[in-house]
């Protein structure tokens, strides 16, 4: 009965949120000031005279007050209509659904290997703290880590598009549409210049965070214990630094989504990052509405996901009264 | 321990996918340039050609001004030659009938669309319809405005009827043609039509991966000849410096590049760099609705001198352009004895002095306590007009004007003092003309108006002998050199970089606005 | 790594930078962005020690005269970033239940909203973009992952004795906050917070990349790396190479200085 009741609250809490995020985005992308009609009509917008403009305005339905424009979005968002994209000219869910598996690809690889990369750079440096190799990476780390990502972009154009001439440098897939190894030879360097601009933020987080638990008494005690350095380190360390580190991935996600578009746009590499980018940019209100839904629900689910989980692995995140239930029964 | 395990096992997955890719990505590349086999291995050696484009969000020349893609999936009643003269494209002869005040034209015989349909007049018809229908928004509108009627006697035959003599007439009718029967009582600006374009033009539409490319195959019943190349792929590819490292790279066989990065290309032997001319000038606008020139005039022509044009060729464009002087240069109309506004400060200072504006304590120019600033408008995305208002700004500080750059995305033109602007057309003379300098003309957006270049211009477009118009084009660019619209700054070279083997591109040809209409004659070109 | 080592080497480094960017106008006076038609693309001589651009600008004096532009703003974006998840995250990590579920899914209201649209609305409110409006910008986006953090840690100090003990004995919010959870959780968002700041830095400079930054003609360390990039296909190494490598050591210097203050704080920790 409980866990029907925490269901349906947090079922409620994302209603809420979904509507109150509608809200803002549908209310701060008209409070800025700037031609709406460009989006639909172009460089023609100039030419039109005031009777134009006002046909137009009626026509796309913008000269209503916001309000009456919001209810009208919502009452057809509900039946699953989120309208035209006026950049495109087509439905809103057309454009999106030819590019979102681009995205998911790119971001969801660049997210999976930045994690299972720092997890073992941290570790190795936390073990090897003060030698050679963990000063060593950490001064590389550290150049590459605040290197702007789109620089390190075109560098890697550089080097392995134009000189090498390996890897493609744009697109998705080659013309034509390829299959599964070639698509993955258009992932190799945007994933890479991915991983390589948040790696070490990641990677040198863990690692201090393992340290700090070396530190901890426990770990003497084990050693004394003669439990095997590895294993101190993994079983014990690691462990107790995951809700650090689950708070972290799942905080790093709307940010790892955000950080695609930069690097989509200088690979060329078509995706929903470019996409919002180019809808907030240029005022394609139905686009930017329907993506901005979308990426939260991600956020919403990835910080929920997180918050659960580091309150399940430590007692210590949850809160009083639900210690307090538990014990008393 | 197990955390170690499955710690491994998570880094298996992408690390397979890491090496596959790498893997793959030597043959991949290898492959996805000209002269691959298509995707379903299909053993014939298709000659394609990629070319380095912008990305479209619609293909439609009736609604849309800019696309070089038109001249490929679309032709007009009439087209260009390589000296940009207009000749028969989809109609094979065209009369005037000075007294019905009205064009004839007939189409030729056997004209199909890609898909097979017949193209008539009625097809024509629509076209023009479309376009001259306000509520379809369309970019064009402008000069098809003395357009009173269009009929179509016979499947092969229109009439478009004028309000008055327009010269120019045959030359707007290049654009391209519609077919009705797809587009007919449907919403033209919506429709998939513009995903999936039909035309009559020399390639026809394959497919468009969305921001990616648009593939296109050669439509071998195209009325003025039967294309060489099998395939010509539009990749996308916004940047201008990815364009240059995709040539360099091999993905791309034709681009437009910048002044800088075809540097790189000069020496290459695997290249051929074009260095084009161009129709195409920058100048800076001054919007004569502003109060601040009704009640200054004048300054424009004393500015003119202030303007290093030589320095800005030199800088800006790296020396691939000309100084300008006159909206027509590059065309055969062209009047070269007129005030050219050769730089020199003193004359400028002098000019502003002589307007009764007196040297201040700040180091800027005033009269009646006011400074003499204004500023200059220019959009964020042209980086080569941003520049340029930057030299004309250093240029006009320099002699005590207090000149500065505004960065607005959005223009104001109707409250903007000045902006960098930019267009020009290699057809005929009226083209970008009549428009822009006559009063209260659609693309006039500077509100200039004198009234002698109104009247040489609307005779000179009711003139249909060149030895009638050349006499008054002169004049109407004297007089406009004495009541400047503009400071015309300098006319931008194209530069194209091919890959070495692709002929037939004509590197006389006067370009037109943002170096479009290098594909004038692609069903020639071959690689 | 030896935790009592001195950044000497980067805090000299890093003070000699701040230093000339800070006298820039007495170093080299002048617009910064001054072109000199007679020198164009000249490379490093003993007029123009880094060389010029394509348009005959002075490397040298548009680093120094962008340096300013680009620490300010990230100094003062960090700031404004800092300020707000501090005091936000610990009235999370302190409060009841409900109220804190509330706090956390407003910032995820916040982080859902794609920044750009902040970035554009903002200065299509304000007009032109200022180092003053790039740093609000910047500052309110960047806030919410160190909230986050904060919160968490609270979260995890909180239980301890010692607060408990604290509160037992009448402490207030602000005293508990000052006293007992900032010196904890300092050390832990320390890196944040110097990396913010390299954050905010990079972040300008991309927004420039994207053309959503301080306006075109104004100099920053943004715009010099739009100019590197143009020149990537050319031979004029000095533009490539001089302004990344200033914009380079500068973070990489901040985040080891960063680093040390972070050792230093952790010192007295728990």
């Amino acid at each position: 009965m409980r866990l029907v009741q925490m269901l349906a609250k947090k079922i409620l809490i994302f209603i809420i949120f979904l509507l109150a995020l509608s809200v803002i985005v549908f209310w701060l992308a008209r409070l800025a000031p700037g031609d709406p009609l460009t989006a639909y009509y172009g460089n023609a917008v100039e030419r039109m005279s005031e009777s134009q403009r006002a046909a137009a305005m009626a026509r796309l339905s913008l000269d209503k007050p916001i309000a009456v424009q919001y209810l009208t979005w919502l009452r057809n968002a509900l039946t699953g209509d989120f309208g035209i994209s006026h950049q495109y000219k087509q439905n809103v869910f057309s454009v999106i659904g030819k590019l979102w598996t681009n995205t998911l690809l790119l971001g969801g690889l660049s997210y999976m290997l930045t994690f299972a990369f720092s997890i073992l750079l941290g570790v190795f440096c936390a073990a090897k703290e003060g030698g050679i190799m963990d000063r060593l990476i950490y001064r590389v780390g550290t150049a590459t880590s605040v290197i702007p990502s789109f620089f390190t972009a075109l560098i890697a154009i550089l080097i392995f598009g134009v000189n090498l001439k390996i890897l493609p440098t744009s697109g998705a897939y080659s013309i034509g549409g390829g299959g599964f190894a070639d698509r993955a030879a258009h992932l190799v360097l945007p994933i890479l210049v991915m991983v390589l601009s948040h790696l070490w933020y990641y990677a040198y987080m863990i690692r201090n965070r393992v340290i700090e638990e070396l530190r901890q008494d426990y770990v003497l005690l084990l050693q004394v214990k003669r439990i095997s350095g590895v294993r101190i380190l993994l079983r014990h360390c690691l462990r107790n630094a995951l809700p650090m580190l689950i708070t972290i991935m799942a905080v790093s996600v709307p940010h790892i989504i955000a950080g695609t578009y930069v690097i989509e746009t200088v690979f060329g590499y078509p995706g929903i990052g470019t996409l919002t980018f180019e809808s907030a940019r240029y005022r394609d209100y139905n686009m930017l509405s329907a993506l901005t839904l979308l990426t939260g629900i991600i956020v919403l689910l990835s910080n929920m996901t997180g918050q659960a989980l580091s309150e399940l692995l430590d007692p210590r995140m949850r809160h009083e009264d639900v210690v307090k239930e538990g014990s008393g029964g | 321990m197990k955390i170690f395990k499955q710690a491994l096992r998570l880094l298996m997955v992408p690390a397979l996918i890491f090496t596959l890719a790498a893997c793959a990505g030597n043959t991949q590349a290898q492959q996805s340039t000209g002269g691959s086999p298509t995707p379903d291995g299909a053993p014939a050696e298709l000659t394609t050609l990629i070319y380095g484009s912008g990305d479209y969000s619609a293909i439609n020349p009736a609604l849309y001004e800019h696309g070089e893609i038109n001249s490929l999936l679309f032709l007009g009643l009439t087209a260009h030659d390589k000296d940009n003269n207009v000749v028969p494209g989809l109609a094979s002869e065209w009369t005037w009938d000075s007294e019905a005040m009205a064009y004839t034209f007939t189409l030729r015989d056997g004209l199909t669309f890609h898909d097979g349909a017949p193209l008539t007049s009625a097809d024509v018809k629509f076209t023009f319809e479309a376009i001259m229908d306000e509520a379809n928004g369309s970019e064009n509108i402008s000069n098809y405005e003395d357009i009173v009627s269009i009929d179509t006697p016979d499947g092969k035959t229109v009439v478009f009827t004028l309000s008055a003599p327009n010269a120019a007439m045959p030359d707007y009718l290049t654009m391209g043609i519609l077919p009705k029967n797809l587009l007919e009582g449907k919403d033209i600006v919506e429709d998939d039509f513009n995903r999936n374009p039909v035309g009559a033009g020399p390639y026809k539409f394959v497919a468009w991966d969305m921001g990616q490319s648009i593939t296109m195959e050669k439509f071998d019943e195209f009325c003025l000849g039967k294309p060489k190349i099998d395939r010509i792929i539009f990749k996308i590819v916004e940047d201008y410096n990815a364009r240059a490292l995709q040539l360099k790279s091999g993905e791309l066989d034709l681009a437009q590049v910048t002044p800088k990065d075809a540097e790189e290309f000069k020496s290459k032997e695997d290249f051929d760099l074009y260095a084009m001319d161009t129709a195409d000038y920058r100048g800076i606008m001054y919007n004569f609705g502003n109060a601040f020139w009704q009640e200054n005039p004048g300054l424009p022509a004393a500015f003119s001198y202030a303007v290093d044009r030589e320095a800005i060729v030199r800088s800006v464009l790296l020396g691939q352009g000309q100084t300008a002087y006159s909206p027509m240069q590059k065309s055969e109309y062209s009047n070269s004895n007129i005030e050219k506004y050769d730089y020199s400060p003193e004359t400028a200072k002098i000019e502003i002095e002589a307007l009764g504006w007196t040297m201040g304590a700040d180091g800027y120019y005033q009269k009646d306590g006011k400074q003499l600033a204004f500023a200059i408008s220019a959009r964020p995305s042209d980086q080569v007009r941003v520049d340029m208002a930057n030299i004309c700004v250093q240029n006009l500080q320099d002699i005590g004007v207090n000149a500065s750059v505004e960065i607005n995305e959005r223009t104001d033109w109707s409250g903007q003092q000045a902006f960098l602007v930019g267009w020009g057309s290699p057809f005929d003379p009226d083209d970008h003309t009549f428009k822009v300098f006559g009063t209260d003309k659609s693309a006039n957006y500077s509100s200039y108006s004198n009234a002698r270049v109104d009247e040489l211009l609307t005779q000179a477009r009711s003139r249909f002998d060149k030895a009638e118009r050349l006499p008054l084009y002169e004049e109407f660019q004297a007089e406009l050199a004495k009541d400047p619209a503009y400071t015309f700054i300098a006319y931008i070279d194209a530069m194209y970089v091919t890959r070495k083997g692709i002929t037939g591109i004509t590197a006389d040809t006067v370009l037109g606005h943002h170096g479009v209409g290098i594909f004038w004659n692609v069903w020639e070109w071959s690689k | 790594m030896d935790s009592t080592k001195k950044p000497l080497l980067s805090a000299a480094v890093l003070g000699g930078i701040i230093l000339a960017c800070a006298l820039a106008n007495i170093l080299a006076p002048g617009n910064a962005a001054r072109m000199d038609f007679d020198a164009l693309l000249a490379p490093p001589s003993a007029v123009y020690i880094f060389g010029t651009d394509q348009l005959g600008r002075d490397l040298f004096k548009m680093i120094i005269h962008g340096g300013r532009v680009s620490i300010f703003i990230g100094l003062l974006a960090s700031l404004i970033a800092a300020l707000i998840a501090m005091v936000y995250g610990t009235a999370a990590g302190l409060a009841p239940k409900f109220i804190d579920d509330l706090l956390m899914r407003f910032t995820e209201l916040i982080m859902s909203v794609p920044s750009i649209l902040y970035v554009v609305t903002i200065q299509a409110v304000l007009g032109k973009p200022t180092a003053l409006s790039l740093s609000v910008v910047i500052g309110a986006t960047s806030w919410m992952s160190i909230a986050k953090i904060v919160r968490a840690e609270v979260r995890q100090i909180h239980s301890s004795e010692y607060i408990l003990s604290a509160r037992l004995m009448g402490a207030k919010f602000r005293y508990t906050l000052w006293r007992h959870l900032l010196p904890n959780f300092m050390p832990s968002i320390m890196f944040m917070l110097i990396y913010n700041v390299s954050q905010a830095i990079a972040a300008e400079a991309t927004l420039s990349f994207l053309g959503l930054g301080m306006p075109p003609g104004s100099v920053t360390w943004g715009s010099l790396m739009s100019l590197s990039q143009d020149a990537l296909l050319t031979n004029s190494w000095w533009v490539i190479i001089i302004p990344s490598l200033f914009l380079i050591i500068t973070l990489v210097c901040m985040t080891n200085i960063g680093e040390y203050l972070r050792k230093l704080l952790a010192g007295g920790k728990r």
